[in-house]
């Protein structure tokens, strides 16, 4: 499954599987970022939804490396 | 065969791995190599990994960075199972390093051997002398 939608015109959601992607470090981006960055509610029990608004593919791109930097090195 | 494994997309590659064959560790080592020249994006079913690399250089090769990224991958998953097999050795080793840069640990060490097995002799001769007085 494609973990990246385009949501709108600007927006996209990035779909992070929990067992892959740290609960801490994305609890603490979120936090950091939450000007842009929201996580919706799901009932999707594998993954993360999380929506990166006003957010050109490049943003999202680079904002995934950072999650995975940290998830690397936490 | 590699064709099955690697999908050429418009913009990025994606990378279809044997969950039995490549750990999430090794994953994550090779990525963090490839975190300057591409962005990665992760996901996983029951028993597949899949890893998408969109190049941060635009005109870049996507095959070829997919198959750099294997390489990588190879080379991490050999390093890990080599420390997973050597790990008595490596163990080992570092304790004589230790102890080499640190004599006066040695001597603690035998003194808190010999000091142990002193111990397990009287015990075992109090038991001796327990169960002789309870045959008389």
């Amino acid at each position: 499954m494609f973990p990246l939608q385009k949501k709108g015109k600007n927006s996209f959601v990035l779909k992070l599987h929990k067992d892959l992607y740290k609960q801490e470090p994305l609890d603490r981006l979120l936090k950091e970022d939450k000007g842009w960055v929201k996580e919706l509610k799901t009932k999707d029990k594998s993954h993360r939804h999380c929506e990166l608004k006003n957010a050109q593919l490049k943003d999202v791109l680079e904002w995934a490396n950072y999650l995975f930097y940290l998830n690397k090195t936490s | 065969m590699p064709e099955k494994h690697i999908k050429i997309a418009a913009d990025h590659a994606e990378i279809i791995l044997n969950a039995k064959i490549y750990s999430k560790e090794t994953i994550f080592a090779a990525g963090y190599v490839f975190l300057d020249k591409a962005y990665i994006l992760l996901d996983q079913s029951a028993d597949k990994f899949f890893v998408y690399l969109y190049p941060q250089n635009e005109s870049a090769d996507l095959k070829k960075l997919a198959m750099e990224f294997y390489n990588e991958l190879l080379n991490y998953a050999h390093y890990f199972t080599r420390v997973k097999a050597n790990a008595d050795a490596i163990k080992s080793l570092m304790q004589r390093a230790l102890f080499s840069t640190a004599p006066s640990l040695v001597q603690e060490a035998e003194e808190k051997e010999i000091e142990d097995l002193i111990k397990e002799l009287e015990e075992e001769e109090k038991n001796v002398s327990v169960a002789k007085k309870g045959k008389k």
